[in-house]
């Protein structure tokens, strides 16, 4: 037997075949299917008959249609709003509830953290009440301070700073407890050497903190700027993309355009170049941030 | 002097985003007990003075909460005992043995976990028009399985990184005893492994029954889970809120509990999953 | 009667050699301890003996059979784990009956043979208890407890007393041994303490770096170790182990220490033919120098000074110094003299040990 050890062994692979055939089958599978149906002019009428295909047609219409470039503007937009404001929350966050100033932090983190639990669409739609112009709760409490109540949902820019505060609302609890975990794997004898060497708050803070929790910010940046980018639901069940429209982010016209049109060729071909778009977005911004560090 | 000064603000400041974050939870409670008509006036009601418990008659004798629920819940025993059957030898295997291509899977896996909840808008599409053709469509059982599968890279990776932690010695000791591989898994490993397989379920309980997306395409009406039937009670215009209250309320209360009992666990295994980064 | 036997057994991890080229023959019923220093291969040997890892060249055959492709379980052999590996979640009781759980046998016939072990090993009280309830030495017990019960033809044992503190280590030594002997089951023990190896083994194989320096009964590698490292490894305190030249003048033979010379003519032969070489590694124990105080000291072999005494009571070990070189010795009884004080020493020509200074192999004859 020419094997290593015991733990050599190919019955390794029967092991694993299971989990991997379903997600293959039933996850997998269907993306690959995607591309194809991109390559069809697949649409509500001719999808049982069976669709023909039409090679890059699709892709071509896409890539003149002003709609899809609206949407990725719209999308890149909120990316850089909603991005910075969730890290500095997330961050802001964590820093206070591992301050030692503050008491009783074991009751009140995981109580910060409840939110978390509350399925995504649960919380969405609760704000969509709050939301709502006549008696929402947020424009009565405005009235109440004196001023004048805000059209929310109805209102493109508006609705654009109300998707923020839902998406900061949903992501917080996350983005906090994993700077939290980062934070509090530091050492404490790095903070103490410190003290000894005269640092104060902001000087600890600066010089061990910042740089042990700069990598793991730095991959919740990322994952929370694709977040941003495949933005769906919040902006769909607000308000269905916008006041007629103005808000379709990118995953947003792409459903519209497969279940409210119909047109599933041309979807997917738009779902497939919202997703080679992320990859090459990520991927740049990789290289630009390995660049930097050299 | 100062610094207790500042205790107290600091204290203060998080008391806050405590009731920030838990004030929709609140809000929702209170919308549920109004009458619907008060919820028009421009009247603030902090303490619900005039509640009643007609959107929670109306939730447990006239609506279709009990079908919803009852959808909702085949779908989550599809997804979880796939899930976990096939998982959890799975990751094992990838903690102990050493196989060609073992990283790149987990690698993939890695990466895939990550976008997984955005590449489901965009497998949607093809989803939907894969079981159309399938005649597949409307089926709970086909959902829980699509579930299971999306599940897959993020919680093999998750209890890999687990049974990681867990020393090869006493999986040995089963081999030399004469344990086979599942005899092994399932006297020794699993047992040991309590804490992360508790977060694992935890993970897939809190994502199954907060998926909407998927479900509201692929399922017909009478199918519908919790998720779909609670947003289909969202109309363009009108929304009855305090039935819509009602049911979200008893919709969401068995995640929010099974979330904060298992906190105990999380703890333990979340840090052990990794998510340190 | 052979039991098991190496055959030429090697194991790489990647470029590092584990195990080099091991032939050994363990003997039925026989406790065999593989010493060594930490990285020497013991371990590695152990596990490819269970089977835990696959041998890179060579085999293991056991009652006449090629073990290469017998799984662990099925090699009728137990493991003493160093860290126990008792399984956490199951009592005492639950750990030692598990093997024969496995082997799906009736609950009746389990009981009873799990007690018959523990009132072998007296923990009949223990079985209840679950094993971060247990004291070091119960736990290690039932570790026996669980390797007894599957009636092997085999132990391994992977240094079990390491963990325990040091007087219940020299108590269950005792206990081992005689437990090995009453049960008659060949027993292959690894350690890296050489004095548990010495007061526990039938025969000890030496090991270092991966290679089987001598395998012996305990008193044969005390008196005869075969090349230096097992010279200078057996024995507290460690043998003197001196490099030197081999030089002929006038017609005697000599070990140029170039502190001091010892002369040797008296053994010149066997040296001449045995050595690749003139460089050669003089070994003494502590036991055969003599110390000669006051006008004596002109009579040894050369003068030295006191460098260091440490009184243990039923002996003295006394260090003494000449240039830079140290050499180590035991005195029996009384000894006074002051640090730097001139001594002589006389070094038991019949007593010492030549190895090749390249080789690391005995010289001289026995």
């Amino acid at each position: 037997m020419k094997r290593e050890s015991l733990w050599h062994t190919r019955k390794a692979y029967w092991y694993i075949i299971p989990s991997l055939s379903l997600f293959f089958f039933f996850f997998l599978y269907p993306i690959i299917y995607t591309v194809y149906i991109s390559a069809t002019n697949a649409n509500f009428f001719n999808i049982m008959k069976g669709p023909t295909f039409v090679g890059v047609e699709n892709y071509e219409t896409l890539l003149f249609e002003k709609d899809f470039f609206y949407s990725l503007i719209r999308t890149v937009l909120f990316m850089l709003t909603s991005v910075p404001l969730k890290v500095l929350a997330g961050l802001l966050l964590a820093i206070l509830f591992s301050s030692p100033l503050v008491k009783a932090k074991r009751i009140l983190m995981p109580l910060a953290l409840i939110p978390w639990a509350a399925p995504w669409f649960f919380s969405v739609l609760i704000w969509r009440g709050m939301f709502n112009v006549d008696f929402g709760i947020i424009n009565k409490m405005l009235i109440s301070i004196g001023l004048s109540p805000i059209n929310w949902l109805n209102n493109a820019g508006n609705a654009f700073i109300a998707y923020n505060i839902v998406e900061v609302y949903l992501t917080y609890p996350f983005m906090m407890a994993t700077i939290f975990s980062a934070i509090q794997s530091v050492p404490p004898d790095l903070y103490e050497s410190a003290i000894m060497d005269g640092a104060g708050s902001w000087a600890k803070f600066r010089h061990v903190t910042l740089p042990l929790v700069k990598k793991p910010l730095f991959w919740a940046t990322i994952m929370t700027g694709i977040a941003s980018y495949l933005i769906f639901g919040v902006p769909f069940l607000l308000n269905s993309g916008g006041p007629a429209g103005e808000n379709e982010f990118l995953l947003v016209y792409g459903y519209k355009e497969a279940f409210n049109l119909g047109r599933y060729g041309y979807a997917a071909a738009f779902m497939i170049l919202v997703f080679i778009l992320l990859a090459i977005l990520v991927f740049t911004f990789l290289k630009l941030t390995k660049m930097m560090e050299e | 002097m100062k610094t207790i000064f500042l205790s107290w603000v600091l204290t203060g400041l998080a008391l806050l985003i405590v009731i920030a974050g838990l004030f929709p939870l609140y809000w929702i409670v209170v919308a549920a007990l109004r009458p619907y008509g008060t919820l028009y006036t421009t009247k603030i009601m902090l303490f619900p003075i005039d509640a009643t418990l007609d959107a929670f008659r109306w939730l447990l004798f006239e609506s279709k909460f009990f079908i919803w629920l009852k959808n909702s819940l085949i779908v989550y025993m599809v997804t979880l005992f796939t899930c976990m059957m096939t998982v959890v030898p799975a990751s094992y295997t990838l903690s102990r043995f050493k196989f060609s291509g073992k990283n790149s899977l987990l690698s993939s896996y890695f990466v895939l976990s990550q976008i997984m909840t955005g590449m489901s808008v965009m497998g949607l599409i093809a989803l939907y028009t894969l079981l159309l053709k399938l005649q597949l469509i409307n089926s709970l059982i086909v959902l829980g399985l699509i579930y299971a599968a999306s599940l897959v890279p993020y919680i093999s990776w998750y209890l890999k990184t687990y049974f990681d932690s867990l020393p090869k010695d006493f999986d040995e000791a089963a081999l030399v005893d004469g344990a086979s591989f599942f005899q092994n898994l399932r006297y020794v490993v699993i047992p040991m492994a309590k804490p992360g397989i508790v977060v694992a379920i935890t993970l897939i309980t809190v994502i199954a029954w907060s998926e909407w997306t998927l479900a509201s395409i692929l399922l017909g009406s009478e199918n519908f889970t919790l998720a779909v039937g609670l947003v289909s009670l969202q109309a363009r215009w009108e929304t009855p809120w305090n039935r819509f209250a009602a049911m979200s309320i008893l919709y969401a209360i068995p995640i929010i509990t099974v979330f904060v009992l298992a906190q105990r666990y999380l703890k333990a295994g979340l840090t052990l999953g990794g998510i340190k980064g | 009667m052979e039991k098991i036997r190496f055959e030429h057994l090697t194991k790489k991890f990647g470029e590092v050699v584990a195990v080099d080229d091991l032939n050994l023959t363990v003997y039925d019923k026989e406790l065999i301890v593989l010493l060594g220093p930490s990285g020497c291969g013991k371990t590695t040997t152990l596990r490819l003996i269970a089977g835990l890892e696959f041998p890179t060249g060579g085999r293991v055959i056991m009652n006449g059979e090629d073990l290469t492709c017998v799984h662990p379980k099925d090699r009728k052999m137990s493991m003493v784990f160093q860290s126990y590996a008792l399984y956490p979640h199951m009592t005492a009781f639950d750990n030692i009956a598990f093997p024969l759980k496995i082997k799906k046998l009736h609950l009746n016939e389990i009981q009873k043979k799990v007690r018959e072990v523990a009132e072998l090993l007296n923990i009949e009280d223990l079985l209840h208890r679950k094993p971060k309830e247990l004291s070091g030495g119960e736990r290690q017990r039932v570790a026996l407890g669980r390797a007894i019960v599957k009636e092997p033809e085999v132990f391994l044992m992977d240094e079990p007393l390491s963990n325990l503190d040091a007087k219940l280590r020299v108590f269950l030594r005792g206990e081992l041994k005689s437990l090995q002997k009453k049960l008659g089951i060949t027993t292959i023990y690894v350690t890296h303490d050489q004095v548990e190896a010495m007061s526990m083994a039938d025969r000890i194989a030496v090991m270092n770096r991966g290679e089987l320096q001598q395998v012996s009964p305990p008193d044969e590698l005390y008196h005869n170790p075969t090349t230096s490292f097992v010279a200078g490894f057996i024995g507290t305190p460690p043998m003197n182990l001196i490099d030197c030249s081999f030089i002929e003048k006038s017609g005697r033979a000599f070990l140029d220490a170039g502190e001091f010379t010892i002369d040797v003519s008296d053994l010149e032969g066997t040296l001449k033919t045995t050595a690749t070489g003139s460089e050669l590694v003089l070994g003494v124990r502590p036991e055969d120098v003599l110390i000669l105080q006051g006008k004596a000291k002109e009579n040894g072999d050369f003068v030295a000074s006191v460098h260091t005494i440490e009184p243990l009571g039923l002996e003295v070990i006394v260090t003494v110094r000449k240039g830079d070189k140290l050499l180590c010795i035991r005195v029996l009884g009384d000894f006074r003299a002051s640090i730097g004080e001139e001594v002589g020493v006389s070094i038991n020509k019949q007593k010492v040990h030549i190895f090749d200074a390249k080789t690391g192999k005995r010289c001289n004859a026995a």
